[in-house]
């Protein structure tokens, strides 16, 4: 068995799963979904999804990572066939690298364009309106909507051809994920993570300071507190509705990275003795910080403060690319130094992604070298050829981002959950999983957790599933173009391609 | 022109509290991390000496 390399220092390890953890949907997705669903009153649902799935689940990721890594294995195939004695549960597994794989392929495009942006912007080459100008939103926007739609050479048509800045940028940063990964977890990703991670505290913090010193520039009444209460101010009408409750459930998955098969990779090198429970706890507030405090700080209140409650509503329900690519450029290169405050934003971003793609990437790294056998650098040069490839999907096909995001990045997230869920609390054993968590253990976990895995996560779980499944299958064929096909080709492609590797694999092992 | 307009005390009251509750969440995990770095770094030790020993 080839010795598996280990974390060198646990403040490493926070920062490498806080880095999975913290995403562009820290800043971009959170303050929308706060926003859209009832203000303050989010919150409710918020903090008790994150009791009853985030940091159980948090866990259980945790848990099961260390549990298959002292045993040699740190891919999600091989997770679940410790679990489960079964021949299925190997191909249940591929479902674990699959979604990471898929989210990476456009994961790290959108990465890119943060990288370049915070360049265009440092070098003042964003457009630059007159900020008296402010009367109707959508001609203010227009330079910064047109600058944008030229960078990805949006077309009306099907296809987009990307701007050689574009395309250059997603070279660099698939190249600069791929030289990361084949360096290992502690030359690595844990380096990198002890650089990007306080950046990214730093970044944010002198833009939250900023954000809360900005005034309208026509109206100077305008301010933070105008910010702050269209995410605060609670609408208790809405906490009824089961879908803020569906919502802020959503939203603790995403951010917490569960179910994309990276915590439990990044715990797989972890040794048989170290803590898993408090650091797993400190991962979920090292994040919920980011979120909660950070992320809800900057973007929307920003766009209030510029653009008014009535026109940020509109750009809120437009999509975090028009609040993070469109409005906040605006916003910052309007200001005094604002070339080196939106630089600052599309950096935090840039961290906030390189260190989500890297942990996306590992699942697959992890792969090849543990069951395939091939070196740490074999294993990047081969991801980074099919993330390359794969890629010019997402590049020159419109709509494939959306596409995939939902596949992988929406539904593929949560069934996987559901599955680990399933598999390690009731077939493995939720007494051996519990026992499992308190080896080496800091602290007690409150025994309320054991039963709040076992019986509530699973049943919220599958209330999503189903829920999601109900809202958007039906709508699957409706508006659906041959690009559309295309991707969906592709991603049934992959997953069989990954099944047959698998099934290869463990034919071979067993013979 | 919009008018300014405060945010209610409810509104402070629960923004107040999530930061709160995530503050106090995050300085509680980084605390008790400081209090247990001694036992992880043992854990690290042991592991070495037990390898050195084989």
């Amino acid at each position: 068995m080839n010795e598996r390399e280990h974390w060198k220092t646990r403040i490493g390890l926070i920062l490498a799963m806080a880095g999975n953890a913290v995403g562009l949907g820290n800043f971009l997705r959170f303050p929308v979904e706060a926003a859209k669903h009832g203000g303050g009153v989010f919150m409710i649902p918020y903090i008790v999804s994150l009791f009853l799935i985030g940091i159980p689940l948090m866990w259980l990721e945790w848990t099961i990572g260390r549990y298959a890594g002292i045993r040699g294995h740190g891919s999600p195939p091989a997770f679940l066939s410790l679990g489960w004695k079964h021949p299925i549960a190997k191909y249940l597994g591929v479902i674990g690298l699959f979604t990471p794989t898929v989210i990476a392929i456009y994961y790290v495009y959108i990465e890119s364009w943060t990288l370049a942006y915070g360049f265009l912007s440092l070098t003042n080459s964003l457009p630059i309106v007159d900020h008296t100008e402010i009367q109707d939103i959508n001609a203010y926007l227009a330079p910064f909507q047109t600058f944008h739609k030229n960078f990805l050479g949006d077309t009306d048509g099907p296809l987009m051809y990307p701007s050689r800045y574009a395309y250059l940028a997603f070279i660099i940063t698939l190249c600069l994920n791929m030289y990361i990964l084949s360096r290992g977890i502690v030359k690595g990703i844990e380096r990198v993570a002890k650089i990007a991670m306080p950046l990214l505290f730093l970044f944010a913090i002198v833009l939250v300071v900023r954000v809360f010193t900005l005034k309208n520039p026509v109206n100077p009444d305008i301010d933070i507190i105008k910010g702050l209460k269209y995410i605060w101010e609670p609408d208790f009408s809405k906490i009824s509705d089961p879908s803020i409750w569906l919502a802020a459930a959503g939203q603790i998955f995403f951010t917490l990275s569960l179910g994309t098969g990276a915590i439990q990779v990044y715990a797989s090198y972890l040794r048989e003795k170290d803590d898993i429970a408090l650091s797993g706890f400190a991962t979920a507030t090292s994040n919920e910080l980011a979120e909660v405090i950070l992320g809800g700080s900057i973007a929307i209140p920003a766009a209030i403060i510029f653009f008014g409650v009535v026109n940020a509503q509109e750009i809120a329900q437009s999509g975090a690319f028009r609040l993070g690519f469109i409005t906040l450029p605006a916003v910052f290169q309007n200001l005094p130094f604002g070339n080196i405050f939106g630089a600052l934003w599309f950096f935090l971003l840039f961290f906030a992604g390189i260190t989500s793609s890297l942990a996306l990437c590992q699942p697959a790294i992890s792969f090849l070298e543990d069951e395939l056998k091939l070196s740490r650098k074999e294993s990047s040069l081969i991801l980074g050829i099919i993330i390359f490839f794969s890629s010019h999907l997402v590049i020159f096909f419109k709509g494939a981002i959306e596409e995939m995001d939902f596949w992988a990045g929406t539904f593929g997230l949560v069934f996987f959950a559901t599955i680990e869920t399933m598999v390690f609390m009731w077939i493995f054993g939720g007494e051996k999983v519990w026992e499992e968590l308190h080896k080496g253990a800091d602290i007690r976990v409150p025994r309320i957790f054991f039963y709040i895995l076992k019986y509530v996560s699973p049943i919220l779980l599958l209330t999503i599933l189903v829920t999601w499944f109900w809202k958007y299958f039906s709508k699957i064929g409706e508006t659906a173009s041959w690009n559309i096909f295309l991707t969906r080709g592709f991603l049934i492609y992959l997953f069989v391609f990954m099944c047959a590797v698998v099934g290869i694999v463990w034919k071979r092992r067993k013979g | 022109m919009e008018k300014k307009k405060r945010m209610k005390p409810l509104g402070w009251i629960f923004m107040i509290g999530t930061w709160t509750i995530v503050i106090f969440l995050f300085i509680m995990s980084i605390w008790l991390i400081s209090k247990r770095k001694v036992k992880y770094e043992e854990n690290k030790g042991k592991e070495e000496n037990n390898k050195k020993g084989n």
